[in-house]
């Protein structure tokens, strides 16, 4: 049994000396010539996937020379990444402009959470350990998972690479130093080892420090200066231990302790004429956190995990308008998490899931009146995915139920809502891998901590915020022509529904939160991958994306921006990744395109920010020596110099580059 | 003065001819031949800028200092007072202070130091500007070359600054923390009293021997509030609950908003202080119409008069949107509703 996965995984990785037929191949053939990963991760099938699913693994990101998490994500279709510029500024994920606060994100199997923020700022995960990270609209097609990963409008998938081992050594050793533009340093280790037959341990750790100082083009009026970001270095370090054992009675356990520190300086969005800027912050994160899967049977299966979570951060700003010269806030949160899901496969079509999951969060911070809620979230799904002949449906149902205690001030209602899922894929012919898929979700998320409690502007009163999805599309994957390997296509249109949106709202004096947003969402993606040998070993991988959105504001039908598209949501958007793989070096060309924004609310030319383009390549080589394997590679990114702010006043790097080496044992 | 755009060259000889040929009921009126407004901008935007209205034909230009100066305002434009035939502005987020001619052409700029803090409001007085400071500092500039003289330390925040009496009075708000108003001695530049007040203290006007206050309150128990000070004996004399004040001809035009967050509807209610007499009056100062009652609806951002001819200028904003300014005349009828070039106008000069 455990032999033919490992073949079957080889197959889905390696391709060619797999036993089936060409005709009924489908997108999960990748052809990987150079390096052979073996790992226990399934890569998903983007073409069979009733959701909408968007995927690239570690390897192909390291070759394509994304910078980051954040890099990576936003060249996905549908998605807006708000980036407030360098390496170490915020960065926030929102799909299909329901906002950064209905995008679950998910890290090897848990979700992370920030009730505080409620965005989770994927800038901080280092790509160093990541084997593939995923985005799924509405929710990944396996129904085994936790409650947590059903209550997202969409899910944004971290997993991290699991130990291998070479040639039956029981230890693996990677060391990689990274450098670049900007004062770039960024040394990384992995180290793994088999402790016992069926359990090994991996050890990771990175250290990055840049010191930002990026030059740009400022625009005022009609003159254009060369400036410096000034106050936007970063030190951070990132350590993480896993243990990934094979019980005797076949069920699996992991653990994973992970910390991470940094400290950076924000250097804030441009002001005329104001250079000044001294805000910096400090963020500590511990968690820990262990996971069981066990199948009884072909039948039965259960799957189990506990979360503890420590986070700390403390904001800095000195400037002589603070009584004492300074201001310095102060956040911790916990949070304490368990879930647990049952499986039963009663006959070959129908797969069902109970899900359950609990979890307590708290807040203290140093502000006045700071009420040190604690929240209490227990989430339970009933999921079910019948698979006959031609048709696939998934369909579950999400029961949430928040509380919360405060220790002073008011407390918010309890919440309690039961959300539906439905997603349909249909496969009209049997021999072709052509699926019709639609989906239907409703999702809310709760306020968080800031929007209920924050100095005058929390207001307790608020309701959730909603989510309404609908989205359909089709997707064909097969080899049109014969000198293409594979080629894929996946299309989209989607409708979504934001309403009670949380929205400051603002009086001449005070600025309240409140529910007060509506906003109609239309949209359409293509994503297109294709696989092309050349000759003998040479090969070509083409992929693309591009997104049309039409996001636009239907609040209130007497204000000025009713109808009108809604800040940094651009109308068209794409991406492009060329790969030319030969055996003498690897290169790699990608390319981001995002149209015209606005800033604010109302749709004038004096809000408009320009799209932009952003060009990168890189190169890359792999040398094989007797029991070690060294990697080089060289990127250079925004080739073309391309001045642009993805938010207006926050400007991005020019033309950078960076070098790594990469020695495998 | 120095045109540099040949359309306001234009613009501004309109403003000449118009004064010549038209007619005013009141002799003693003075014709306005031009109005700057300026908009604050949404923070952190640099989107500070000042409309030109031609208060004839209700043109708009959206902003003038940025067609003559081929430059932005900056960020944050938070005051704007007219002394000698120059207009000088206190743009808090970029930290400076500009001084330009009426034509909207920048002939002086000054940048406030980390250590100065950013400035905040002014008054002019005998060729000198005063203009607090966050550090907590009220500055006297020489107007005419915009050279820094002297500082004086005053209380936390310091906000809006009026002359009276040969004094300055400077609000000190603390952001919530502070509770007083200084009286600086315009000689000697140096405090001679601390007068306590309600607490946050940020508007100033001045009429008659007082100095009115309009304090924040604790966002609390403690409303929005309305006192006087007199200036020779320093006496504090709550009067009523307002948020928002002008001046003119001894009469104090008051504003109340009100904000009901769980319908998120706002009032306000308009109303007068007579400054001679010391009599609050509750009747509104506007006729009642319909722009009136919209007005009422609405959280109003500015109150600005006409000195020429008394006309009152009512400002509102939404904060996302550029802003609107209501115009009546002097005896509270409606004349026109402009929209500005930016967000939040609040505050506006009169030439004439």
């Amino acid at each position: 049994m455990r032999l033919f996965f490992y073949r079957l995984v080889l197959c889905l990785l390696g391709g060619g000396f797999c036993p089936v037929s060409a005709q009924t191949a489908d997108t999960t053939r990748v052809h990987e010539l150079q390096q052979v990963d073996v790992s226990a991760i399934r890569r998903p099938s983007v073409v069979r996937s009733a959701a909408p699913l968007q995927v690239v693994s570690g390897a192909e990101m390291e070759r394509l020379g994304y910078q980051s998490l954040a890099d990576a994500v936003r060249r996905f279709s549908g998605v807006t990444v708000k980036d407030y510029g360098g390496i170490g500024g915020l960065k926030t994920v929102s799909v299909r402009s329901l906002g950064a606060y209905h995008t679950g994100v998910m890290y090897d199997g848990i979700a992370v959470s920030n009730c505080q923020a409620g965005q989770i700022d994927i800038g901080r995960f280092s790509l160093d350990n990541v084997s593939q990270v995923t985005l799924a609209v509405g929710q990944e097609d396996d129904i085994f998972q936790p409650a947590r990963m059903f209550a997202s409008a969409g899910v944004l998938s971290i997993q991290t690479q699991r130990p291998e081992f070479r040639e039956n050594r029981n230890y693996s050793l990677q060391l990689r130093m990274k450098g670049g533009s900007f004062g770039l340093v960024n040394p990384s280790l992995r180290y793994a080892r088999r402790l016992a037959s069926r359990t090994s341990l991996s050890v990771d750790g990175d250290f990055l420090r840049a010191d930002g100082t990026y030059p740009f083009a400022l625009k005022n009026g009609k003159s254009v200066t060369r400036e410096k970001r000034y106050n936007s270095d970063i030190l951070s370090w990132h350590t993480e231990a896993n243990l990934y054992s094979l019980l005797r009675d076949s069920s699996r356990l992991t653990a994973k302790a992970y910390y991470f520190q940094s400290e950076r300086g924000l250097p804030g969005g441009v002001i005329f004429y104001n250079p000044y800027n001294k805000e910096r912050l400090w963020d500590r994160n511990f968690f820990a956190q262990t996971g069981y899967e066990k199948h009884f049977n072909p039948r039965w299966a259960l799957k189990g995990a506990l979360k503890y979570n420590y986070s700390w951060n403390r904001y800095q700003d000195i400037n002589v308008k603070y009584d004492g010269g300074k201001q310095e806030d102060r956040n911790r949160q916990q949070e304490y998490y368990g879930t647990a899901t049952v499986q039963y496969v009663p006959s070959e079509h129908l797969t069902v899931s109970l899900a359950t999951d609990f979890a307590v969060n708290k807040l203290w911070n140093n502000l006045p009146d700071c009420p040190f809620p604690t929240r209490y979230t227990s989430c339970s799904v009933l999921a079910l995915k019948y698979h006959y002949r031609f048709l696939t449906v998934t369909a579950n149902v999400l029961n949430t139920f928040v509380t919360e205690k405060v220790k002073s001030g008011e407390r918010p209602e309890n919440r309690h809502k039961f959300t539906p899922f439905a997603a349909l894929a249909l496969r009209p012919w049997q021999d072709r891998n052509l699926y019709l898929r639609f989906l239907y979700k409703n999702t809310f998320r709760v306020p968080t901590f800031n929007d209920l409690y924050y100095l005058r502007m929390g207001n307790t009163g608020l309701r959730p915020e909603l989510a309404r999805e609908y989205s359909g599309g089709i997707t064909w994957s097969g080899t049109l022509w014969s000198f293409m390997d594979f080629l894929s296509v996946t299309a989209d249109v989607y409708y979504n529904r934001v309403t009670d949106k949380i929205v400051a709202f603002p009086s001449t004096y005070v600025w309240k939160m409140l529910n007060l947003g509506k906003t109609d969402i239309t949209g359409a993606e293509v994503n297109v991958r294709a696989e092309i040998p050349l000759y003998n070993r040479i090969g070509l991988h083409f992929s693309a994306g591009y997104t049309w959105q039409k996001a636009i504001d239907v609040t209130d039908k007497e204000s000025k921006n009713y109808k009108e598209q809604i800040p940094y949501t651009p109308c068209h958007s794409g991406s492009g990744a060329l790969q030319v793989r030969t055996p003498w070096v690897n290169m790699a060309y990608t390319v981001i395109g995002v149209g015209e924004r606005y800033v604010l609310l109302q749709n004038i030319p004096a809000n408009r920010i320009e799209g932009y383009a952003e060009h990168t390549f890189s190169l890359s080589r792999e040398f094989t020596g007797k029991n070690f394997r060294l990697r080089l590679q060289a990127e250079l990114v925004n080739f073309t110099d391309e001045q642009y702010d993805i938010i207006k006043y926050y400007p991005m790097p020019g033309r950078s580059y960076r070098l790594s080496a990469t020695l495998r044992f | 003065m120095k045109f540099r755009s040949l359309f306001l060259a234009v613009l501004c000889t309109l403003f000449l001819g118009v004064s010549l040929t038209s007619c005013s009921d009141d002799d003693d009126d003075e014709v306005t031949t031009g109005v700057f407004i300026l908009n604050q901008g949404k923070s952190g935007n640099n989107n500070a800028g000042i409309s030109v209205y031609n208060p004839e034909t209700h043109a708009v230009t959206a902003d003038v200092y940025m067609a003559q100066n081929d430059k932005g305002l900056g960020d944050t434009g938070l005051d704007m007072i007219q002394y000698g035939n120059y207009v000088y502005v206190t743009v808090y987020g970029s930290s400076r202070l500009v001084k330009l001619d009426k034509a909207g052409v920048e002939v002086a700029s000054l940048t406030f130091s980390a250590e100065d803090g950013q400035p905040r409001y002014m008054a002019a007085e005998d060729g000198k500007l005063y203009v607090t400071l966050y550090s907590g500092k009220v500055v006297r500039i020489n107007a005419a070359d915009l050279k820094i003289e002297k500082y004086v330390q005053v209380g936390k925040n310091p906000e809006q600054i009026v002359e009276e009496d040969d004094k300055l009075f400077v609000a000190n708000s603390g952001w919530g923390k502070d509770n007083t108003v200084s009286v600086i001695d315009i000689r000697t530049f140096e405090v001679v009293k601390t007068v306590e007040v309600v607490v946050n203290p940020n508007y100033l006007q001045e009429a008659e021997g007082y100095v009115y206050v309009i304090s924040y309150g604790n966002l609390g128990n403690v409303p929005y509030t309305l006192s006087r000070i007199n200036t020779r004996t320093y006496a504090v004399e709550e009067i009523t609950t307002a948020t928002l004040m002008a001046e003119h001809d001894d009469v104090i035009y008051l504003a109340n908003s009100v904000t009901d967050w769980s319908t998120h509807t706002s009032t306000t209610t308009f109303f007068t202080y007579d400054a001679r007499r010391g009599v609050l009056n509750n009747t509104s100062f506007l006729q009642d119409s319909p722009e009136a009652r919209e007005l009422a609806t609405k959280s109003v951002c500015m109150i600005e008069i006409d000195p020429n001819n008394g006309d009152i200028y009512i400002g509102i904003s939404d904060y996302n949107n550029n802003g609107d300014v209501y115009r009546f005349t002097r005896t509270g009828e409606f004349v026109k509703e402009i929209t500005t070039g930016s967000l939040n106008p609040n505050n506006m000069v009169f030439f004439n």
